[in-house]
């Protein structure tokens, strides 16, 4: 097996039994990179040879040392660009590190990049960044989704041993399904988001994509914990490979019958329930339950997210850092003008619905609503999970669809579903590989659980995965 | 309910302009946003409370102590114009 696709928990067993250097294990990166990147696009940015030189310096007995990572470009990283594949960022350069990135560094892992995205998290196919697109890996017309597209295609591509995403509404399981890889999206608050670039601050955190769910445990276990830069973080209770290998016998695994209606592709509703019917047979027991918010999360998340995005979004306006417009008659001029010019096309749009909820007349109809159905989410999972341990789920009611298929925007937002309600109600979702439809594409699905259950959820993947032996089928560029 | 949108006066409110031709467009795909969004006001919500926010904890207390924050070289090196020791913008006061 070549070392661009062994897990990175083997990864990790090799470099500390010296079975590897980080020198190889990088240089075999780089090499990868250098052989695919042209037909992904993984990448806004590639640190080349200042990965080796990291390598060469690698200190021994860390618990991730020499381990290649890809990191989401609206996390900061000092000394390094971060554009959040915006116009606006373009020539950013980050003062500072978020913690997630600080923890992975100290822990010894070795930075290969900053990977394409939706222009600030704001997207489901990576087709909103600025630059340029990114490609599926296993079909390389079609779309990687998004918004962390290019960390998901980068670990399904073997160009990272890990990256690192975002997920406000599904920005790490969506592109995880499409790719092929695994995606946690963390309880509210798990790792911090210091230097995290602001979409929707109440809704988003940031988490691991990665090949299998025992390197996606390890990896969230060194990016997690409270930080004092981040109010809102929190100490996980649990550790998140504790229940590694634990059966899944006695679990009662409930089926939202919400989620298997509807748009769903009848292959992705085969491929969940045959998912199930395999958690039955390890000893599980499988219920179906009723969530009847679940489609009303999904206009209450637009709500949401694009009035923070007008607030978080408000401090790009030419003055302290970011594009300032070349020609203004006065402060005015130039806060508007450095916006239009900045900022791309879905952003605008959603500053611009986000600022219509917000204003006078309309706060009452659109965003207190939202809150309050934001209120019944909450309730009906912590209904659910009275009755069962976790929620079984697509993620995605299509697979990944082709470069320029998505043209409309609510057609688009539709696609986040199921994914959204997730981030309303603060609880983690681990997203993973469960089968693949008739083109050969990866058919993902979600284990949703209480707040802090991540242990239970890998336990469940785990378990599945081993079951369910490979799926996605190999890449072949 | 159905409304129509004024985009200048929201593109306005968020500073952003709008080009006359991308006008008719951006208001046709608002107003298709804001019907999604319309199926909220459908439902029987009397009395629920708003969730804000998603954890209980409330404002985070730090000791008051100084702590080192970014050097003003590092802020600087990021401003689009720079006047000596400043972040230059246009003039505001007459």
């Amino acid at each position: 097996m070549s070392i661009t696709s062994m897990t990175l928990t083997a990864l990790c067993d090799a470099l500390k039994r010296k079975e590897l250097t980080p020198l190889e294990v990088v240089r075999s990166y780089l090499d990868r990179i250098h052989q695919v990147e042209g037909h992904i696009g993984a990448y806004i940015s590639l640190e080349g040879e200042n990965a080796l030189l990291k390598a060469e310096e690698s200190m021994d007995r860390l618990p991730l040392q020499g381990i290649p990572v890809a990191v989401k470009d609206n996390i900061c990283i000092e000394n390094r660009r971060m554009t959040c594949a915006s116009r606006m960022l373009e020539h950013f350069v980050a003062p500072y590190s978020a913690t997630a990135w600080q923890r992975l560094e100290r822990a010894g892992c070795i930075l290969l990049g900053k990977t394409n995205m939706d222009e600030f998290g704001m997207g489901s196919t990576t087709e909103h960044s600025a630059f340029h697109e990114t490609h599926n890996p296993h079909d390389l017309t079609r779309v990687p989704g998004g918004s962390s597209g290019g960390s998901a295609a980068a670990v399904a591509a073997g160009e990272a041993a890990f990256a690192l995403g975002s997920d406000t509404g599904g920005s790490i399981r969506q592109p995880a399904a499409h790719c092929g890889v695994v995606g946690m999206k963390p309880t509210y608050g798990t790792v911090s988001r210091y230097g995290l670039t602001a979409f929707a601050s109440s809704l988003e955190q940031i988490g691991p994509i990665t090949r299998t769910v025992a390197d996606n445990a390890l990896a969230l276990s060194v990016m997690a914990g409270c930080d004092p830069r981040d109010g809102t973080s929190v100490a996980h209770p649990g550790h998140f490979s504790a229940q590694l290998g634990m059966d899944v016998k006695g679990l009662r695994i409930g089926l939202p019958k919400e989620m298997l209606a509807g748009d769903v592709a009848p292959e992705i509703r085969t491929a969940v329930l045959e998912a199930a019917k395999t958690l039955e047979a390890l000893g599980a027991a499988v219920v179906e339950i009723s969530m009847p918010t679940v489609k009303t999360a999904l206009p209450a998340y637009y709500i949401i997210s694009s009035a923070e995005a007008s607030s978080n979004l408000a401090r790009f306006d030419g003055v302290r850092y970011g594009s300032r417009a070349a020609d203004y008659a006065d402060l005015d001029e130039m806060y508007v003008k450095s916006r239009t010019e900045g900022f791309g096309e879905e952003v605008k749009r959603r500053i611009l619905l986000g600022t219509y909820a917000l204003s006078a007349g309309y706060y009452d109809a659109y965003y207190k609503r939202a809150l309050q159905v934001r209120t019944l989410v909450i309730r009906d999972f912590r209904q659910a999970f009275t009755q069962v341990d976790c929620l079984l789920s697509p993620v995605t009611p299509q697979t990944a669809p082709k470069l320029g298929e998505l043209a409309d925007p609510v057609q688009t937002y539709q696609g986040d579903l199921y994914t959204v309600t997730a981030n309303i109600a603060g609880i983690p979702a681990l997203s993973m590989p469960c089968g693949r439809d008739e083109k050969g594409l990866p058919i993902g699905l979600q284990l949703m659980g209480p707040a802090f259950s991540e242990p239970l959820l890998y336990r469940i993947g785990h378990a599945l995965e081993a079951a369910l032996g490979p799926v996605t089928g190999e890449v072949h560029l | 309910m159905s409304e129509t949108i004024n985009i200048r006066q929201i593109a306005a409110l968020a500073k952003l302009s709008v080009a006359p031709d991308e006008e008719e467009r951006l208001s046709r795909e608002m107003e298709a946003i804001l019907a999604f969004g319309r199926q909220l006001q459908e439902l029987p919500l009397e009395g629920v409370p708003q969730t804000q926010h998603i954890l209980d904890q409330h404002a985070v207390l730090r000791t008051d102590a100084v702590q080192p924050g970014l050097p003003s070289c590092a802020v600087l090196e990021a401003a689009p114009a720079r006047l000596d020791e400043y972040i230059a913008v246009p003039r505001t006061v007459e």
